[in-house]
């Protein structure tokens, strides 16, 4: 029965609660961050930056409170899948060789390219991981949809738009458990009917045949849930387009410029100190 | 639009998206297929709100989708290729394409056959997805033209089918048989016959 419990393979990203100054930055100063950092990332190359970076992102994730335990636990289920990733970057993926392989097995060789194309593949990986894992530790759903709206108001503020594009993220987020349990649910009855899922023995044919008494009846409960919900907001006088306040507000506070500042800081030196350092070299 | 449409239009957008990330978590959206790497029939959902409700919709639903499959591929990898689905460009930008297309093409054959017009759209969303993404992947050097040539042979014209048979089957069945759940009982005193 263990195919069924939909609902536990959904641990994309746990907030943790914590009362520390992370927490406490605002929710549009966080997903910039976020942005930033992936920026960083994608435009590093692979050393020093990454590892300084990783180290950053690290003690922002003491000050938070959070061990290394939390940020990198998560990565354990996945380990296996790295090395097969390795594996296959090392010796599946043709790549052209300048110098000799540093190791030659029959006819499989390591060479330097290859190791350095996979330590920069591993190290934004781990990158892009803890970022992401201090991202979602630190931010509510609630605080996201908040900072959400703040960044998407100059799009369209006034029209209301950036409003509904945070509501949007809410409800996504709301019908996310109820989807999965719905799912389950859709899943466990086709199977006590006789439905053989986990068994692919079959065609194409009859395996979509097999999967659309699960989607569809999905599909049209989501559409019957969405209906619902419209119904109920607009009994409760929801008028889309016009600006309203909050429960919680997030004042733009002295500390959140000090981050702001640390983020572009770090935002412009770690990609940029590559340009440092080879001009150094030239020199 | 009517106040009562943008608000339709914003709860199909989410829900939409909700149904791709659970798609995508619980592992429902891909089915196992013999060339090894499973089917996704994770894009549908873009598809489904292109059809109902638009190209804007669908090209949100389809940024969730695209943002929520690179959040998977960063945290929780299930194969070798999702390394480089943390790239915005590879995992985000070819999915906001689905919902426009799909759309395009329901547009272009509406008003002549309901199931036609949206299992064309099925095809072309799919289709669009599969070239796009791995076009992407390919230029970002992750994989051998010829293996993705092979891969849009073997996966992409079966994902189009299985595409243009669901998002068939739900937008035929919401249009018609779902109009009857959305009206109220007390419209129609004998309703319970």
């Amino acid at each position: 029965m263990n195919d069924f419990e939909i609902l536990q393979n959904l641990s994309v990203g746990q907030y943790q609660p914590g009362n520390s100054a992370v927490h406490h930055l605002n929710p549009a100063l966080k997903l910039v961050s976020l942005i930033l950092g992936m920026i960083i990332v994608f435009a590093s190359p692979l050393f020093p930056q990454l590892p300084v970076f990783f180290l950053l992102l690290f003690l922002t994730g003491r000050t938070a409170g959070l061990s290394l335990r939390n940020l990198l636990g998560g990565v354990r289920p996945v380990l296996p899948f790295l090395v097969l990733i390795a594996l296959i970057q090392m010796f599946l993926i043709p790549r052209d060789h300048s110098g000799e392989a540093l190791l030659q097995i029959s006819r499989f060789g390591v060479y330097p390219e290859d190791l350095l194309f996979t330590a920069r593949l591993f190290s934004r990986f781990f990158c892009l991981f803890l970022l992401f894992t201090l991202f979602t530790s630190v931010t509510t759903v609630s605080e996201i949809s908040h900072g959400a709206e703040l960044l998407f108001r100059p799009l369209g503020g006034k029209s209301g738009l950036s409003h509904d594009l945070s509501l949007v993220i809410t409800i996504t987020f709301r019908f996310i458990p109820l989807l999965a349990l719905e799912a389950e649910h859709i899943t466990k009855a086709q199977a006590s009917r006789g439905g053989s899922f986990g068994t692919w023995r079959m065609g194409l044919v009859k395996k979509i045949r097999l999967y659309i008494p699960l989607l569809v009846p999905l599909f049209v409960a989501a559409l019957e849930r969405a209906e619902i919900l419209v119904e109920a907001m607009e009994a409760r006088c929801y008028e889309p387009g016009r600006e309203r306040s909050r429960l919680n507000e997030y004042p733009w506070k002295g500390r959140d410029t000090a981050a702001l500042c640390l983020v572009i800081l770090a935002f412009f030196l770690l990609p940029g100190s590559r340009f440092l350092i080879s001009m150094k070299l030239f020199i | 639009m009517s106040d009562s449409n943008r608000t339709r239009k914003i709860v199909i957008t989410a829900v939409m998206a909700a149904v791709s990330v659970v798609l995508g978590a619980t592992r429902l959206g891909f089915i196992p297929w013999f060339s090894g790497a499973s089917l996704t029939i994770m894009h549908v959902p873009v598809i489904i709100g292109a059809v109902l409700e638009g190209p804007v919709v669908g090209m949100i639903i389809g940024m969730i989708f695209g943002i929520f499959s690179l959040i998977q591929a960063a945290v929780a990898p299930t194969g070798p290729v999702d390394v480089f689905f943390v790239n915005p460009l590879i995992s985000v930008l070819p999915r906001i394409v689905i919902g426009l297309t799909a759309w395009l093409v329901y547009r272009a054959f509406r008003g002549k056959m309901l199931t036609l017009s949206t299992v064309l759209a099925g095809i072309a969303g799919s289709l669009t997805n599969t070239f796009l993404v791995l076009g992407a992947l390919a230029l970002a050097g992750a994989l051998p033209w010829n293996l993705i040539i092979a891969i849009v042979l073997a996966n992409g014209l079966a994902e189009a089918g299985a595409a243009a048979v669901i998002s068939a089957a739900v937008v035929v069945s919401w249009k018609t048989v779902g109009s009857r759940g959305k009206k109220s009982n007390l419209e129609d005193p004998d309703g319970d016959e």
